[in-house]
Parts: C-alpha cells; structure tokens; sequence
C-alpha cells in the first residue's frame, strides 16, 4: 500500500467519484453526498475535499503527508431523479467502509452492484402508483367513481411518462405531456356526462408527476447552506410545478370545464 | 362522534398508501416499505385529527404537525431499517400536498381571465399563499429535526446536559 500510492488512490478516486455520480442521480442532497464521499475517504486513510454542483463533482484527495494525489471531476447529462435503493446502499456501503474495514475491491464491486440494482417491475410501479392517485383522491374528498377514474389517469399519464423517459425526451416537457395525458382522460369521462362534478379527479391526477425530492431536498440544502444548490433544485422544482400546472390548464381550456 | 374516528381511520389508511405508492416510485429499498406505510398512515392520522372540528386546527398547523412528526419518527425508524431517513421522510408526506389548493390556484388564474372581479382574484391569491405555506411546513417540518439536532448522521444522536465538565 504504501510503496505504490498513486496507483491506490487513483482507484481510490475513480471510485468515489463513481459513488459521488451515483448518489447526485439517485437524489440525494449536497450535504449528503459531501459526508457519504468523505467518509468513505477517511475509511482508507484519505482526506477528501468536496466541489459539488447539482450535476457534477469534483474530488481532490490528499493524505496528510503528502501534497493532493488525486483530482478528478466527472458531469452527468441528464438532471438528477429518484431512487432510494442506490442511496441506501451506497449510505451502507460508507458505514460498512468505515466501521468493517472493508478492501478498496470489495467496495468497489459493492458500489457497482448498488448502480446496479433492478428497479420494481413496471407493471408494479404503474399499479402502485395508480392505487396512489386513487389515495390521493380519497383523501381530497372523492367519491368512489373518482377514484376509479384517477386511478386510470394516473396509470395513463405515468406509462406516457416512462416512454418518454426511454426516449429521452426534455425532463420538463415530459411532466407536461404527462400531466395532459392525464387530465385529458378524466376531461373524456367528464364530456361524455358520466358525472357533473370531477373537480376532486381533475385535481388528483396529476399529482403522481409532484417534485416531491426536488422540493424537500431544496429546503435542506438551503439550510444547510449549499445555497446555490438549493436555489437550483427549487427552480427545477417549481418549473416541474410549472409544467403540471400548464397541462392541467391546457386540458381544462380546452375542454371549458370552468 | 364515532364515525368521525371511523372517517380519520379511512383517510389515514389511504395516506398510507400514496406514501407506499410513491416509495415504490422512488425505487425505495422492500425492507423500508412497510416503515413507509406506517410513517404515512401516521401522518395522515395526525393532520385529520387536527383538522376536525372538534380540535378545530387550520390546515397549516395539521401540515406541520404531521411533517413534523414524521420528520422526528424517521429518525428511530431509518436507524431500524438501515436507510437513510430522507428515504423514510419524503415518501411519507407526499399524501400531506395540497393538491387540491393548488388546483383551485390553477382554476381561479384562468377564471381571472373572463372574470376581472376583485373577488376571484382574492380568491385565487389566497389559494395560492395557502398552496405555497403548506408547501414550505412540509419541507421544514422534514428538516426539523436535522436543524434541531444538528447533526450529519443519525448515528451521531446523543444527548447532551448543559453546564457540563469538560473531559
């Protein structure tokens, strides 16, 4: 370890700049990724200093005798999503580092396989997150054929979603198709006269596409004084607001229901 | 008085499934999922208690309250399933949104333009100012605990008395 330094922490810093990559994709705010990085660092004998943006970071590590031996910044092309199963697993990954003692391969392959976790299967998601719309209008007031017809928006607007995101298209011209999608098919069972009064639907459907990470993790990254990341998130979150209002309101001009 | 219980119960039984449905769109690890139920359903029964009549809370203080709480339970729970606590905490308010305010903002704005009243305009900014502060209870209500504790690890909680000796 000691007669070949630079080749340790370069692997050593490839990484942790992978995790670092890992943990801005799947949601997790700076102060987060800046105590996960660190302490994975001073698990192997490091000190790690920390420039972090909401779509790229930099790492420099050093040891205490020595001058920096490693810098590297590494960007990603898409804007930050959600998935909690690579955040817990890397957060684990950094405490198992730190207290275990654990080789630089095994956590290496432990990161890999974390990026590497299935997601649920898509049927699953589609179901669970309708069952979610049918919730949320439950709980606004909805009667029972409501429900019914903002679990169908939702699964609509969310299958629409998922397409999209395959092909790429603009993060926030996805929320607005979706969100028209969605409306559009509560706006059809309101034209053909099954029911009056769908204000509780209208308002439910759409509300699978909320920012929710984006807009928690704002508030705590302005607290904890990553200002600039946090006004970044808030204006991702409130354009994503944005977009969700623009399509429910396409839909509800469109449609008159005023 | 009992079928109001009966209401609270259903309506929290229902919180607790948007969280659970959100915890699976957020790819949440499986041994999480069922603390995410709990955490919502908890929330929902908190915000509907302070809401009803009898206790005769506004909105605002049933949002924070239920924010709040999970926001301090996520803690103990996220130490017991291994994960971190902003995975046991977003899902879990996700149901406390306003949707329905934030709708009638929606409404009212493109109301505003046929209807040049004073009345739908008041209207409209009142569900827009309740739209934003519920908002801001929630994400503060999450945080609390982390600017009350001020620490940057749940495994670092301890409990400190004032005046002590240094060692």
């Amino acid at each position: 370890m000691i007669n070949n330094p630079p080749e340790e922490s370069a692997r050593l810093g490839n990484m942790l700049l992978q995790a670092g990559v890992a943990l801005i994709k799947s949601g997790a705010g700076s102060n987060r990724v800046i105590t996960n990085i660190s302490r994975l660092a001073s698990a192997y004998g490091y000190e790690a200093n920390i420039d972090l943006g909401t779509r790229n970071i930099s790492i420099s590590l050093r040891q205490e005798t020595q001058e920096i031996i490693f810098t590297g910044t590494q960007s990603i092309a898409t804007l930050p999503g959600a998935n909690f199963k690579v955040l817990s697993a890397i957060s684990q990954l950094s405490w198992d580092a730190a207290e275990k003692k654990i080789s630089l391969e095994e956590s290496a392959t432990e990161i890999n396989k974390a990026i590497d976790l299935p997601p649920y299967p898509r049927p699953v998601i589609l179901i669970v997150t309708g069952i979610a719309g049918t919730a949320f209008c439950y709980t606004f007031g909805g009667n029972s054929f409501e429900m019914g017809i903002t679990f169908l928006a939702t699964l609509a607007g969310l299958f629409l979603k998922q397409e999209l995101v395959i092909k790429k298209f603009n993060p926030f011209m996805i929320t607005y198709g979706s969100a028209v999608l969605a409306a559009v098919v509560i706006g059809i069972f309101w034209k053909i006269g099954v029911a009056t009064k769908l204000e509780h639907a209208f308002a439910t459907c759409i509300l699978f596409l909320i920012p929710g990470v984006l807009l928690i993790n704002s508030i705590i990254d302005l607290m904890d004084g990553y200002i600039i990341n946090g006004i970044d998130r808030g204006v991702n979150a409130l354009m994503h607001a944005f977009a969700i209002a623009a399509g429910l309101a396409t839909v509800l001009y469109i449609f008159g229901v005023i | 008085m009992m079928a109001d219980w009966i209401d609270i119960l259903f309506k929290a039984f229902w919180c607790g499934c948007a969280a659970f449905g959100f915890a699976i769109l957020f790819n949440t690890p499986a041994r999480a999922l069922f603390a995410i139920y709990l955490c919502g359903f908890l929330a929902g029964f908190l915000k509907f208690i302070i809401l009803d009549p009898a206790v005769g809370g506004g909105i605002i203080l049933a949002s924070a309250v239920g924010a709040a709480v999970v926001g301090f339970a996520s803690i103990p729970v996220s130490h017991w399933r291994h994960v971190p606590p902003i995975v046991i905490s977003i899902p879990a308010v996700i149901p406390l949104i306003p949707g329905s305010f934030a709708y009638r903002t929606i409404l009212g704005l493109i109301n505003f333009i046929y209807e040049t009243e004073v009345e739908v305009l008041t209207r409209t900014v009142h569900n827009g100012v309740m739209t934003l502060f519920i908002i801001l209870v929630l994400s503060l209500g999450v945080t609390l605990p982390m600017l009350l504790f001020r620490i940057e690890s749940v495994k670092k909680v301890r409990f400190t008395l004032p005046f002590r000796r240094k060692t």
